[in-house]
Order: C-alpha cells, then sequence, then structure tokens
C-alpha cells in the first residue's frame, strides 16, 4: 500500500469544456440527483474513470490550457488505490520505471490521460438509449469484455 | 137469575124431592112449609151443592160431608143428584146498541156416587156436573166447565151464596152476641164483600199485592244504575287506553318501517363502502404500499448507487487498466525477481519498533537483550533502506499495493458480480415500485369513489337503526298484548254492560211491574175502601130503612118520643149499631129482642142484595123465628118486596100470622113432611118405608094426610 498521497499537493483539473458535464453527471453539486442521471459521488470520480476509459481505450494524453480546479488532489487520499493506478498505468504505458519517482509526471499522466478519456466518457453518458448510468455501465461491460 | 125447580135425589133425606118455584114477578115468593127436621137445611144445602159443589157444604173435620141418605145399605154406591133449573138474564150484545136482555134457561145436573161406609167415612166417586142450555130445539149441553162455572158465577157469585142461601139463624150471627165484636165484624164486612163483590176487588187487592210482592222479590235490590255508570266509565277509560295503544302501535310500526328502510339503506351504503372498501383500510394500504414503493425505491436506489459505485470501485478499474496495469505489473514483477525491490518496507519496519512483538513473535522488547537486538537490527535497516534510491520506493511501495490485485477478468467479474445483483435489484425494485405505484393508484382511486363517511359512521348508523328497531319491536309487542289485554277487557266489561243492562231492565221491568202491581194495588184498595164506605152507607142506608119497615119504627123518630129504636146504622167498622131515641146506641144483645135483631138481620141482607142489585133468589130457611105480628108480617113484606124472587122455608108457627100476605105473595107453596115425625108430630102414617122427605102441596092453607099435623101441647 502507499504510503503517502505523492500527488497531495496537486489539484486535479479538468477542461472547462467539460465543467458543466461533470457537474451534471457527478452529485456532488446536487446530491438529490439520482445516481443513474449523475452516477458520479464526486467530481473526482468521474474524473478518474474518464483516465480509465482513456486508458482502456489506450488514447493518447490530451493537455488542456483552459482547465479548472475542480478538487485537491489531496482527496485521493481516500482511495490510495487510485494512486497505485496511476501510477501502475503511467508505468505500463511508459515501460520507464523512472517514471515513478516523478509524481508529478505521473500525475499529469492521469490529468491528459483524463483529459483524454472525458470525451468517450461523456459520449457514453449521453447515450439516449439509456439512462446515464447503465449506458455507462453497459458500455463498461462491453469493453471490459475480454476478448 | 131465578130458580124454576129442583130434583133432588139421594141427597140425604132427599132421596126424591122436586121442589118448583114461583118466577112470578107479582107473586115471586115460594113457601115451603115444613117443620123442623123436615129437610129444610138439606133443601139449601142441596141446592148450594149443586151449584157450587162439595165447597160449599159444611166442613167437617176429616171426614166428607155424607150426601147419602143415612138409610142407605153399607157397602152400597148411592147415586146422588141434585138438578137445579134456573133462568137467567142474559145481556145480548153488551155495549152494543142492539143490546137486549135474553132470558136464558138452564138445567144443571151435578151427581156424585157416594159409597156407603159408616166407619170410615163414605167416600165419593165420580162427580159430574152437566149444565145444558134448554132452547127450542131441545138442550143443548154446555160442556166446558170453565163455561158451566161462567154460567153459575154469572147467576149467583159463589162468595154470595151464604147471602142468597141462608137461614133466619145464619144471619143472626151478624148480631149474635156469642160472637165477638170482631168476629161479628168479619161477618158483616165478609158479607158485604162478598154481595157488593168488594171481595173479587179484596182478591184483586190481594193478588195485586202478592203479585207486587212477587215483583218486589224479584227486583234485586242491587243498584246497577251505578254500576253501569262506573261499568261505562270503565269502558270508556278502557276504550281511551285502547285508542293509546293503537297509536303506540301505529308509532311502533312505523319506527320499525324506518328502522329497517334506515337498516337497508345503511347496509347498502356498508356494502358500497365494503365493495369500494373502507377509506381507513384502504389508507393504511395506500400508506402501506407507499411504504412498500418508499420501500422499493430506496432499495432501487440503493441498487442504484451501489451500481454507481462500480463506476469507483477498484474492481472495475483493474478491469479497465487490465492491459496497462498488467504491463506495469511486469515490470514490478522483474524488479522484484531482480530483487530490486526491497523485501522490508520501512513503514512496516516503523511499525514494528512500535510493537513489543514482531510479526513472528519473536519479543522486540527493549528491557529484553534479544528484543533490543533486534530492534537494534531493524533500526539499522530502516537507515538502509531510507538511504535507499526514492524509486525503489516507490516502485515497491506501488509492487506491494498492487501485488495482489486482480487486473483482467477476475476483477471484471467481481465489479460485474455486483453490477448484476444490483440491476436484479433494481429490476425488483423497480417492479414492486411500478406494482405499488399501480395498487396505489386503484387505492388512490377507491379512496377517491369513497364517500365523506367512513363505515364507522354507518355502522353507528346501522347500531342506531338496529336499536331503534329492536325497542320497536318490542314497543310493538307489548303495545299489541296490550291491546289483546284491553279488547279482552272491554269485550268482557261490555259483557257485564249488556249483563247490567239487562238486570236494570229485569229490575226495571220487575219494579215496574212492582210499581204497576202496587198503583193497581192502591187503586183497587182505594176503590175498595171508596166502595165499601159508598157501599157501607148504602146497605146501612138500605138497612136501617128495611129494619125500621121491618120494625115498624116511626118514620120521624124526632118527633115520637115513644120509638124505641130510631135507627139502625151499618158503621164504618162494619158494626150493626142501632139506636134508640136521641141517638143513644143500643146493644143489639140487650137492647133488641129477638124478633128485632132477626128483623135486623134480614133487614142487613136484604139491604145488600138491594144495594148490589144482584137478580138472585133469596133462599131462606125459617126467616120469621121468633118473629109475631107486625114485625113477622113486616119482615116477610119487606123480604118479598126487596128480594126478586124469595123462596122461604116456612115451619107452621112461623105461617101463622102471616097467611094473608103468602095468599098474596106466594106463588108456589108446597109442605114438605118427614115421615119419622109420626106418629109424634104427625097424624097419620106415611106411606113410605124409608127416611125420605115427602112432599105434598098442600100449602098454609091446607093439610093432608101427609103433613097433618098434630096440635102439641106440653104440660
Amino acid at each position: 500500500m502507499q504510503a503517502r498521497n505523492p500527488y497531495a499537493s496537486y489539484q486535479i483539473d479538468i477542461p472547462k469544456q467539460y465543467q458543466d458535464l461533470v457537474k451534471k453527471y457527478s452529485r456532488s453539486a446536487d446530491t438529490k440527483t439520482s445516481p443513474e442521471y449523475a452516477p458520479f459521488e464526486r467530481q473526482v470520480d468521474i474524473w478518474f474513470l474518464a483516465f480509465l476509459i482513456a486508458v482502456n481505450f489506450d488514447l493518447d494524453p490530451i493537455r488542456e490550457k483552459d482547465r479548472y480546479g475542480a478538487v485537491s488532489a489531496a482527496i485521493l487520499d481516500r482511495d490510495p488505490y487510485r494512486i497505485s493506478l496511476i501510477q501502475i498505468c503511467a508505468l505500463g504505458k511508459t515501460k520507464n520505471i523512472e517514471i515513478l519517482k516523478e509524481s508529478r509526471a505521473t500525475f499529469d499522466f492521469a490529468l491528459q490521460m483524463a483529459n483524454a478519456g472525458f470525451p468517450k466518457l461523456f459520449q457514453i453518458l449521453a447515450d439516449n438509449e439509456s439512462t446515464p448510468l447503465f449506458s455507462l455501465l453497459d458500455e463498461l461491460e462491453c469493453i471490459t469484455k475480454p476478448t | 137469575m131465578k130458580l124454576r125447580k129442583a130434583y133432588i135425589k139421594n141427597f140425604r133425606l132427599l132421596k126424591n124431592l122436586e121442589l118448583n118455584f114461583s118466577t112470578s114477578e107479582k107473586q115471586p115468593l115460594t113457601v115451603i112449609r115444613a117443620s123442623n127436621e123436615t129437610g129444610k137445611t138439606t133443601c139449601l144445602r142441596a141446592l148450594t151443592w149443586a151449584l157450587y159443589g162439595k165447597n160449599a157444604l159444611p166442613k167437617s173435620k176429616g171426614n166428607t160431608f155424607s150426601l147419602a141418605p143415612a138409610d142407605m145399605n153399607q157397602q152400597s154406591n148411592v147415586n146422588i143428584s141434585v138438578e137445579i133449573e134456573f133462568e137467567t138474564d142474559t145481556v145480548m150484545n153488551p155495549g152494543r146498541p142492539n143490546q137486549n136482555i135474553k132470558k136464558k134457561i138452564y138445567k144443571l145436573k151435578r151427581q156424585v156416587t157416594e159409597k156407603i161406609m159408616p166407619d170410615e167415612g163414605n167416600s165419593q166417586l165420580n162427580e159430574f156436573l152437566d149444565l145444558y142450555e134448554v132452547t127450542e130445539s131441545g138442550l143443548k149441553s154446555i160442556s166446558e166447565n170453565h163455561e158451566i162455572n161462567e154460567i153459575i158465577e154469572n147467576a149467583i157469585p159463589k162468595e154470595l151464596k151464604d147471602i142468597y142461601f141462608t137461614d133466619g139463624d145464619a144471619a143472626m150471627s151478624f148480631i149474635e152476641a156469642s160472637a165477638s165484636k170482631g168476629v161479628k165484624r168479619k161477618r158483616v164486612s165478609d158479607a158485604i164483600e162478598r154481595l157488593l163483590g168488594l171481595d173479587s176487588l179484596e182478591n184483586a187487592i190481594r193478588h195485586t199485592g202478592d203479585i207486587a210482592s212477587r215483583f218486589s222479590k224479584q227486583i234485586d235490590n242491587t243498584d246497577y244504575a251505578s254500576a253501569l255508570t262506573t261499568n261505562k266509565d270503565m269502558i270508556e277509560a278502557l276504550e281511551m287506553e285502547l285508542k293509546h295503544e293503537d297509536e303506540n302501535v301505529r308509532v311502533a310500526e312505523e319506527n320499525i318501517k324506518d328502522s329497517n328502510s334506515g337498516i337497508e339503506k345503511t347496509q347498502a351504503s356498508i356494502d358500497e363502502i365494503i365493495r369500494h372498501g373502507n377509506r381507513n383500510e384502504l389508507i393504511k394500504k395506500r400508506n402501506d404500499l407507499q411504504e412498500r414503493k418508499q420501500s422499493a425505491e430506496n432499495s432501487g436506489k440503493e441498487s442504484l448507487i451501489r451500481l454507481a459505485s462500480i463506476l469507483s470501485s477498484r474492481s472495475l478499474a483493474n478491469s479497465l487498466i487490465s492491459g496497462v496495469g498488467m504491463a506495469g505489473m511486469d515490470i514490478l514483477n522483474q524488479m522484484s525477481e531482480k530483487k530490486q525491490l526491497p523485501k522490508a518496507n520501512i513503514p512496516v519496519m516503523k511499525e514494528l519498533l512500535e510493537r513489543s512483538k514482531c510479526f513472528c513473535g519473536a519479543s522486540l522488547d527493549e528491557s529484553d537483550g534479544e528484543g533490543n537486538k533486534r530492534r537494534e537490527h531493524i533500526k539499522h535497516t530502516i537507515t538502509a533502506s531510507e538511504e535507499a534510491d526514492l524509486l525503489s520506493e516507490v516502485a515497491t511501495s506501488l509492487y506491494y499495493s498492487l501485488r495482489d490485485e486482480e487486473f483482467g477478468k477476475d476483477s471484471r467479474d467481481v465489479w460485474m458480480k455486483t453490477f448484476s445483483d444490483n440491476v436484479n435489484k433494481l429490476a425488483q425494485s423497480d417492479g414492486e415500485s411500478q406494482q405499488c405505484n399501480h395498487d396505489l393508484e386503484q387505492i388512490e382511486d377507491k379512496i377517491n369513489g369513497l364517500k365523506d363517511k367512513s363505515l364507522e359512521v354507518y355502522k353507528t348508523k346501522m347500531r342506531a337503526h338496529r336499536e331503534t328497531l329492536s325497542s320497536s319491536q318490542i314497543r310493538l309487542g307489548e303495545a299489541t298484548q296490550q291491546m289483546r289485554s284491553l279488547e279482552a277487557k272491554i269485550a268482557q266489561a261490555k259483557s257485564k254492560r249488556a249483563q247490567l243492562e239487562r238486570k236494570l231492565d229485569r229490575a226495571d221491568v220487575n219494579t215496574s211491574k212492582m210499581r204497576t202491581a202496587r198503583i193497581a194495588e192502591e187503586v183497587f184498595t182505594s176503590i175498595f175502601n171508596k166502595m165499601k164506605d159508598q157501599e157501607v152507607d148504602a146497605v146501612s142506608a138500605e138497612m136501617n130503612r128495611i129494619f125500621l119497615e121491618m120494625i115498624g119504627a116511626s118514620k120521624d123518630p124526632e118527633n115520637n118520643e115513644l120509638s124505641l129504636i130510631s135507627r139502625a146504622e151499618l158503621t164504618k167498622d162494619f158494626d150493626i149499631a142501632v139506636y134508640g131515641p136521641n141517638g143513644h146506641k143500643l146493644n143489639p144483645d140487650d137492647d133488641l129482642n129477638g124478633a128485632s135483631r132477626r128483623a135486623i138481620t134480614l133487614a142487613f141482607i136484604l139491604a145488600l142484595t138491594s144495594v148490589s142489585q144482584v137478580d138472585a133468589p133469596n133462599v131462606i130457611d125459617t126467616p120469621l123465628g121468633m118473629m109475631a105480628g107486625y114485625v113477622k108480617q113486616s119482615v116477610l113484606l119487606r123480604a118479598i118486596e126487596e128480594g126478586s124472587q124469595v123462596i122461604l122455608f116456612l115451619t107452621q108457627d112461623e105461617i101463622k100470622g102471616v097467611e094473608r100476605i103468602l095468599d098474596k105473595y106466594a106463588g108456589i107453596v108446597f109442605t114438605l113432611t118427614n115421615p119419622a115425625h109420626y106418629p109424634e108430630m104427625l097424624v097419620n102414617k106415611p106411606e113410605v118405608e124409608d127416611l125420605r122427605i115427602i112432599r105434598c102441596e098442600c100449602n098454609h092453607n091446607v093439610s093432608c094426610h101427609i103433613c097433618e099435623r098434630k096440635f102439641i101441647e106440653i104440660q
């Protein structure tokens, strides 16, 4: 297990263009919204799933300049395994062990991968055939299906 | 009525005797000359017996008055008969304009068979009474006894027989001294009453009195009028009560009807409610459904949350980065294999320093030598490790944190199971929720369809209706029962009323009858008294007239100081009083001689016959006894004058001194002789051999071999 959060001092930035969507699909802004329509409890959760989707789809990281600070990365203390997954994904993606000692680099990797993953994520969430949650889960079921 | 003749057979000494009587108006006198014990009295009895039967005979104590001749053989049956021929004046068509008087002649025959039984007393058998009217065409039988009696009664009333068939001695009974005053008065009173028909009136008085008494006894003294009033009041009260109960019945029936109607309607409402459901129950159901729905929704929400949590789940993340993750783990694994990753973990070692024992159980106690040693080693290792490359640290930390993680299918299975389970749960929840919604809709519809009043209200209403129904039914029963009881009481009271009315009627009738009878009695009594007074006065006056004429008293006694008797009077007390000069009352016993006494009694009898105006013969036996001279003649003349038919049985001595009167007025004279007087009194021996009275036609002037009598002078 991780002894500490190397990303605690960092800010989870999300492209501004996705700010509304992030808020829309997360219940932090309106806790009364049904999970079915706002599947994510927190913005960090939607950010992290965007990261994971990007990793899954092997998307290229995308740098965004116009971003907003959604939440402090210290929030990752609550889910320390996410830190591990960011690191291992960075390692697995880069194949460079050295990246592990570069917390900033791995964090950026996460940010950029999330940036790449947001469009796909929002696309899935916006599927009218079902509610955002079930659209997402169904898609996730598909994309994680072993080949 | 006038006697014409009589034929007497076997009536005591009168074995075969015919008597005939003068009916001449100019010579109304019949003289039957007969000495003493020559059957004079027997003739009277024969005549009265013929007319009136055995009641006219003297009362013989315990024995029947024997009629048969005494010399008849014992044990023989003697036929006894007396025939009387008489005439009456009958008013034809009474009360009508063509009313006239017709003379009718009747023949009466009474006969009886008498068995001679001297020791035991003769017994009379087979008494017959026949009456015939002598008509131009022959004898006309009058067969009905009541008709016979009526004719006889009209001729000479039975009550008057002793007046019209009397003897001088019997007449004396009115004034004879031997009788008490009361007896004499009664005799006079009786004679007046009989002759004047007052006894009939007296009988009528007695009869009406008896009737009144009988009705009086039948009168129930119960105050039926009062009882009837009470009864009627009771009936009225009962009928009013009946009416009241009838009203109660009507009200109860109406209440029952209303209650039943109410029950029916309320039941319909209740049924409707039950059909639709009880509001409260519906609400409860709704609430339950809402709870279920909420629960389902909550469950659904939880499922959603759990589903949503998959997005944040480690297993999903592992499954999403499976390739990349595994690639990274490969690198770390290589490093681990190459021992490039420290086995110890500084944090772990630092944690050990905080413990007294190692994870393996070895002591790490500072007071313990071995433990302290180990502690020093750990410190050394930590220092050494800290002195290692940061990369190694991170890589090592990463490696150990992810060494046991599953990437790929296994991690997918984890979150997929969660996905599947929660999808199912969500589906269930949704289904439950939908069903609840459906049910809620229905319930809401039911609730909305319910009326405002709840079932409890209707149940309360139903109870009220049933209570009213029950009490009304009880009341109806009570009222009906009461009505029946009242009707029975009314019927009973009405029956009693009818009974009382009948009794009242009867009482009234009896009272009315009693009163009528009493009134009749009073009227009769009044008439009787008045008549008696009037008749007494009339008789008194007539008696006085006749008597004074008989005795030759002065017609102006006040101016004749020599008159011993000034007047005779029949007092209101029925005393025959005689008054001397100056109105001095004389005692007939002391102050009158025998002739005067006999004269006054005959005068009384003649006065009675005169006043009564009964046309009947005066048959008198020895009326002139003790009389002589003027009085005898006067009495005889008065008798002839006052009577319509005078039949006198006179002895030779009585005839002496009145021969001229007999010559003048006697239409028939004959003599009766008793052969038994031979030889003491009769000159000649009779030609009969048995004891019988013999008749000869000698009058007072002649005698024959049968009737010639000796002149007897007793020394």
